[in-house]
């Protein structure tokens, strides 16, 4: 499922945009997916269908999805941060536990981020 | 008792009662329309009053032209036949066009909009059964009227273009019906946490349109079915008077005849359904308008 912030400071088309990518990456939009169609999508979150169709122009230039007669679906091989998405699984459980709020855990997790440094990948 | 006046009374019975079991199966979900949303927020009731509101609109357009045509057929001596095999497609197919043209309910506006993602599909929302159930009629009818008009048509009909008006009749009653099925589809979806309703609603409009379209196409067939075992009889009984007489000719009149019985209880089956889920999608609607309305939306 896709939230769409009408509020936002955020453009609708980058909103959901980040999304799908997000989605996409960490598997939850499997390889062969097929997404809805700009109309079904830009009617379902009110929005006019050129911001749905920029976004999936977008993700079609960057490879992560493509576009035929047949609909759009996920590109193969586009699932690179499944681990990332174990992990902020279990991270999101263990702050539920902790009796942490959700806008608490992203605090948490984004204060972690800042202040860690980054390390070299081990290959 | 007659033997075959027997056997026409046991096709009866099991067409009355196959059609019985096919309308209150058809008819469940309008059931849990009209019982489960005691309480339900004001995006659902708009979403609902619109689907009756689209409903009882094709429905009384397809009465009124129904209505319209068989004056005209009255005046212009249509053969009964005939009336009885253009008038269904043709009255429910301008009902379902009128339904397809009608502009879907927009989306409600809200500060956070969610959207599934994954594509809505124009079976998703009827049982697959019923739509075949539409084509196969739809094909058989077809077949039968190239049958008829291509035997010598003064045993079947006086008025030959009666077979070509029902045939495109027919085939612009399937292009109603699907049409408004993709009118159902495309129409935007209730908030997420509204799911079921929303899934509640498009099934009570699908399954609505699909009545409504068998109905007619089961009218027609029975009629056509009806009118061909006839005329099959009729070429029998000609080949008898020559001294050969056809059984086979003879037997497909009968099962022609007896199938077209069968059909005329399905088409009144479905139609009564069609008729009685209207009503009640309205009656949910209107239940809906006079609760008191809930302070917040549930999630």
């Amino acid at each position: 499922m896709i939230r769409l912030d009408h509020g936002s400071a955020v453009p609708p088309f980058e909103q959901i945009r980040l999304q799908l990518d997000g989605l996409i990456r960490v598997g939850a939009l499997p390889p062969g997916h097929r997404l809805p169609p700009v109309r079904q999508l830009a009617g379902d979150l009110s929005l006019g269908p050129g911001a749905v169709a920029r976004a999936y122009l977008e993700l079609e230039k960057a490879g992560v999805i493509s576009t035929s007669r047949r609909g759009t679906v996920v590109r193969d091989g586009q699932a690179t941060s499944v681990g990332v998405a174990h992990a902020a699984g279990d991270y999101a459980t263990t702050s539920r536990e902790a009796g942490l709020t959700e806008d608490e855990a992203v605090a948490a997790l984004r204060a972690l981020w800042r202040s860690s440094p980054l390390r070299p990948s081990a290959s | 008792m007659d033997k075959g006046l027997m056997i026409l009374s046991v096709i009866f019975a099991l067409s009355a009662v196959t059609a019985l079991v096919v309308a209150h199966r058809a008819l469940s979900p309008f059931r849990h329309t009209a019982s489960g949303l005691a309480r339900v927020p004001q995006h659902a009731r708009a979403a609902l009053r619109a689907s009756a509101l689209k409903s009882a609109a094709a429905l009384a357009v397809a009465v009124t032209v129904a209505a319209g045509m068989v004056v005209v057929a009255t005046a212009a001596s249509w053969e009964l036949m005939v009336a009885v095999l253009v008038i269904p497609p043709a009255a429910t197919a301008t009902g379902l066009a009128l339904y397809a043209a009608i502009p879907g309910r927009p989306a409600p506006a809200r500060p956070i909009a969610t959207a599934l993602l994954g594509p809505r599909r124009h079976t998703d929302n009827a049982p697959r059964v019923f739509v075949a159930l539409c084509g196969v009629l739809a094909g058989v009818l077809l077949v039968l009227l190239v049958a008829a008009g291509a035997q010598d048509t003064v045993f079947v009909t006086g008025q030959p273009w009666g077979l070509a008006v029902a045939a495109v009749a027919t085939v612009g009653l399937v292009a109603a019906g699907w049409c408004a099925l993709r009118r159902v589809t495309g129409q935007p979806a209730l908030p997420a946490e509204m799911l079921n309703m929303d899934r509640t609603i498009r099934g009570s409009a699908s399954r609505l349109i699909l009545l409504l379209t068998s109905g007619a196409l089961w009218a027609s067939t029975a009629t056509m079915a009806i009118a061909l075992g006839y005329a099959s009889t009729s070429w029998a009984s000609v080949s008898a008077a020559d001294g050969s007489p056809d059984q086979l000719l003879a037997a497909i009149g009968t099962g022609l005849t007896v199938a077209g019985v069968a059909a005329v209880i399905g088409a009144l089956g479905t139609l009564v359904a069609a008729v009685t889920a209207t009503l009640s999608l309205a009656r949910a609607s209107m239940t809906l308008s006079r609760a008191p309305r809930p302070a917040s939306v549930p999630a």
